[in-house]
């Protein structure tokens, strides 16, 4: 699923390092859903939205439809 | 600098190394060691049937343990890569299993079993094939267990 997540990082100058550890998970994680390639689970998506201020669909793109 | 989650994953795969050094040495020691030695075969059998009850114990414990402290993107990946990576070595396993049941080994070069009598080459493909079987029956039980208990506790 297509996503913000890397503009809205780069926004605050944050490494996929830093936005792991306020996000609570591995930079593997944050490199895979900014690429992509794994989508989070609703609860981190929710985690996401409340760090960065915004709602889940002005971060989350659904390709469908 | 190694997170929280990183420094208790390399915690944990210590402990399960150390845990199993432990274990394996002390059951050995007891069944095989000094006082092993002069009680018999049945001591021998329940101590290392025990050892190895207290081996997995410990394996599930730490894998248990492990489990929780990945992120949802680790445990997504743990879960396909036993789901498929599993379920894929297990099957392409079947052609060698059928190699060796039917006598495959003996047409090998270098690898002869004519000087067994077949009583003996028999009792060794028995050995083999529950020694193959086991772990693939027990494998499908448990996953036949864990799904029904995932569905029944999501009604």
């Amino acid at each position: 699923m297509k996503n913000r997540l890397k503009v809205l990082r780069a926004e605050r100058n944050w490494s996929q390092a830093d936005l792991a550890v306020r996000l609570d998970v591995s930079r593997q994680s944050v490199n895979a859903i900014e690429t992509g390639k794994y989508d989070p689970s609703l609860p981190l998506a929710f985690k996401i939205a409340r760090l960065f201020g915004q709602p889940i669909e002005a971060i989350f793109v659904n390709g469908e439809g | 600098m190694p997170d929280r989650r990183q420094l208790r994953t390399w915690g944990y795969w210590a402990a399960l190394l150390v845990g199993a050094f432990v274990v394996a040495y002390a059951g050995r020691f007891l069944a095989y060691g000094p006082i092993g030695r002069g009680l018999g075969q049945g001591f021998r059998v329940s101590v290392m049937t025990a050892d190895a009850a207290l081996a997995a114990a410990l394996a599930l414990t730490l894998a248990v343990l492990m489990y929780r402290n990945m992120d949802e993107f680790g445990q997504q990946a743990s879960r396909v890569a036993w789901y498929w990576g599993c379920g894929f070595g297990l099957v392409a396993a079947l052609p060698l299993y059928m190699f060796v049941v039917t006598g495959g080994l003996g047409l090998v070069e270098g690898v002869s079993a004519t000087h067994l009598a077949p009583a003996e080459a028999q009792a060794r493909a028995s050995i083999f094939r529950l020694g193959f079987l086991m772990p693939l029956v027990m494998q499908a039980a448990g996953f036949a267990v864990v799904r029904t208990w995932w569905s029944l506790s999501k009604r």
